[in-house]
């Protein structure tokens, strides 16, 4: 998805404005000429500078234009990384990291046009072996869930 | 001479070596994989490294870096897509030789290349470092503002195509540096009340984001592999008299590599583009360039490994990125309470030798494990990316939460992949962003330290002849695209 630079340039201002308005309750340290607000306001000054020059030196033109996927089906694949990624932190603290990876990475894998078989054997390898490696190697508490439970 | 035994000790240890190995085969991998790059391979083995001890972890991360940089030209010699963006500047040429039959030759010659420029890259790395960073030690606060500006006005305006959006970019990651509880005052900024925010954006999520959630979201889109590959013959036939015949721009693209590699803020890719570029200029046959020409693929291929192994010059003597792998590594170096600069050279110069040592023996098995990814390259790139892409995302999930054990690592990291797809949309580089989050906290305590220690003064920044010298360099890097402006409209 591509803005204009007026847009890109606009946003930078506005960012800039509101991390300003985010450094006014930033308290004084007594003694000190320069407290936790100065560098942020420095960066929010040279980003605000920034945004004008992309206004001011830029071309007029379409302010969005779309990847020429995102009218196709190809725009539900794209979208399925972030969504599975969301359904992944909400779903894997209940069900376990074991379950959750595998019928992410299946999904995905069927989303992406993998066949059903494959699919099925890298999904449930792919997730003992990063559990393997994490949990059982590297000693991280990966989320626990029913197959933990069952297996472990 | 104890120190060279004793850092060889280090290496040589049964744990170091087959690390090195299992991460030189992941790097090989990743980077002959379309869409998978080698800042992306790196990025996914933090939080592996994050469980080792430092000389393991680095190893890991020297070899993996060599290996997919070179491993990158597979897919553009066979495919046409460059598996890394250091690869881009010669795929022409190494996609038409493959197209005539000698898909074994671009790839043999792009081999013995990049373990000679890498190898030489480790020597100025070696001969420069130590030197440097004796040099370094009587830096105060004020050089060590100057040299991260230069870094980040490097990558912000020299590296990128449109320098507005380069610096954009950089000022988004200074921003984001910002967040969390200010050392110096004790004071949490931008947290909106977020317990997990007082300590920061977690650097590693925010990295995988933005380097490997943009690159899935594209592939996704991508049904198949795009073609089938050529057939190989064998990788050595004549390939050690052809290195020969093209000795000359072995040594100049290894030699221009290591020195753009060593500058602040450049990478292997400038490199490769500057070392093809030079290549075309000094060649008596430049017409034949983009049609299968070996000159350009044997010189820029030189620059890309000797710029990789170069960059580590600034991140090791400055604790300054040289390149965006090089910025994950400082990031890295602290995680293991090691600061990079200076002092690490008399503190702990065994670890630094190790290190060094590491990547020379990277460099040098690059030639038998890149010979057996050569062999087995048509069955890498027959795998669908339905397969291998849910991994990919897999392993970015892990590694996110693996940081702080926490599903809040794993939001970071998407939060920040939507970022980094959206700037590459419109294209915003990403990798001055990773630089300002990384070197945005040493540059604002080194300002406000000097402030301090002048009382408010900007005079202390021009006060010392280093010092002086630096802000001038930086003030050279910001006129620069004005000068080309003014020369072009002419």
């Amino acid at each position: 998805m591509g803005f204009s630079n007026h847009i890109i340039g606009f946003a930078a201002v506005l960012g800039a404005a509101a991390i300003v308005a985010g450094t006014f309750g930033f308290r004084e340290i007594p003694g000190q000429q320069f407290g936790s607000a100065f560098f942020p306001r420095i960066t929010a000054g040279a980003l605000a500078l920034t945004g004008l020059a992309l206004i001011v030196t830029s071309p007029g033109g379409p302010h969005v234009s779309l990847p020429t996927w995102v009218r196709t089906v190809e725009r539900l694949r794209a979208a399925a990384i972030p969504i599975a990624g969301l359904l992944w932190v909400l779903a894997a603290p209940m069900f376990g990291f074991l379950l959750t990876t595998f019928v992410m990475i299946f999904a995905l894998s069927m989303i992406a046009g993998g066949r059903l078989l494959t699919s099925l054997g890298v999904a449930a390898g792919v997730s003992a072996v990063l559990h393997v490696i994490f949990s059982s190697v590297l000693r991280i508490p990966l989320p626990f869930g029913v197959i933990e439970r069952w297996v472990l | 001479m104890s120190v060279f035994l004793e850092a060889l000790r280090l290496v040589l240890e049964p744990e170091v070596l087959l690390t090195v190995l299992g991460a030189s085969l992941l790097g090989l991998t990743i980077g002959a994989i379309p869409g998978l790059t080698a800042v992306m391979g790196v990025a996914l083995l933090i939080p592996i490294t994050f469980f080792m001890d430092p000389v393991p972890a680095i190893a890991a991360i020297a070899s993996l870096a060599a290996m997919a940089i070179f491993a990158g030209d597979i897919p553009g010699a066979l495919l046409r897509i460059p598996g890394t963006p250091a690869s881009a500047a010669y795929v022409q040429d190494s996609h038409a030789m493959a197209r005539a039959g000698r898909p074994e030759r671009a790839l043999g010659l792009s081999l013995v290349s990049a373990s000679i420029g890498g190898v030489i890259g480790v020597m100025l790395l070696m001969l420069a470092a130590p030197l440097l960073a004796r040099f370094a030690t009587n830096f105060s606060s004020v050089e060590y503002f100057w040299l991260a500006l230069l870094g980040l006005s490097c990558a912000a305006i020299i590296s990128t195509g449109a320098p507005l959006k380069g610096i954009l970019s950089l000022l988004f990651g200074l921003w984001i540096a910002s967040i969390g509880i200010d050392e110096v005052a004790g004071q949490p900024r931008f947290t909106f009340g977020v317990t997990e925010l007082m300590g920061g954006i977690s650097f590693i999520p925010a990295m995988i984001g933005m380097f490997a959630l943009p690159e899935l979201i594209r592939n996704m889109t991508l049904r198949s592999a795009p073609s089938e590959p050529p057939r190989m013959g064998p990788v050595f036939d004549g390939l050690f008299r052809n290195i020969k015949r093209r000795w000359a721009n072995v040594m100049r693209g290894s030699l221009t590599g290591s020195m753009i590699g060593a500058l602040p803020g450049a990478g292997a890719d400038i490199a490769a583009w500057v070392a093809y570029a030079i290549a075309k200029r000094r060649s008596k046959t430049p017409e034949k360039f983009g049609k299968g020409h070996d000159e350009g693929i044997v010189e820029a291929g030189a620059a890309n490994n000797g710029a990789l192994s170069s960059a580590w010059v600034p991140t090791m003597v400055f604790g300054i990125p040289g390149d965006s792998i090089t910025a994950i590594v400082i990031g890295v170096l602290y995680l293991k309470g090691l600061e990079p600069g200076p002092v690490i050279f008399t503190k702990t110069p065994e670890l630094v030798y190790a290190i060094f040592i590491a990547f020379l023996l990277a460099n040098l098995i690059l030639i038998p494990l890149g010979w057996l990814v050569i062999r087995l390259a048509r069955n890498l790139l027959r795998i669908p990316p339905a397969y291998y892409l849910p991994v990919v995302f897999a392993c970015c999930i892990v590694g996110s939460f693996a940081i702080n054990n926490t599903t809040f690592g794993v939001i970071v990291m998407l939060i920040f992949g939507l970022i980094g797809w959206l700037f590459e949309e419109n294209g915003i580089p990403v990798a001055p962003a990773i630089l300002g989050i990384v070197l945005g906290g040493m540059l604002e305590f080194n300002f406000v330290t000097s402030m301090l220690k002048s009382d408010g003064h900007l005079w202390i920044f021009f006060s010392r002849p280093v010092a002086a010298f630096l802000a001038l360099t930086v003030a050279i890097v910001w006129l620069w695209p004005l000068v080309k402006h003014i020369r072009a409209s002419r």
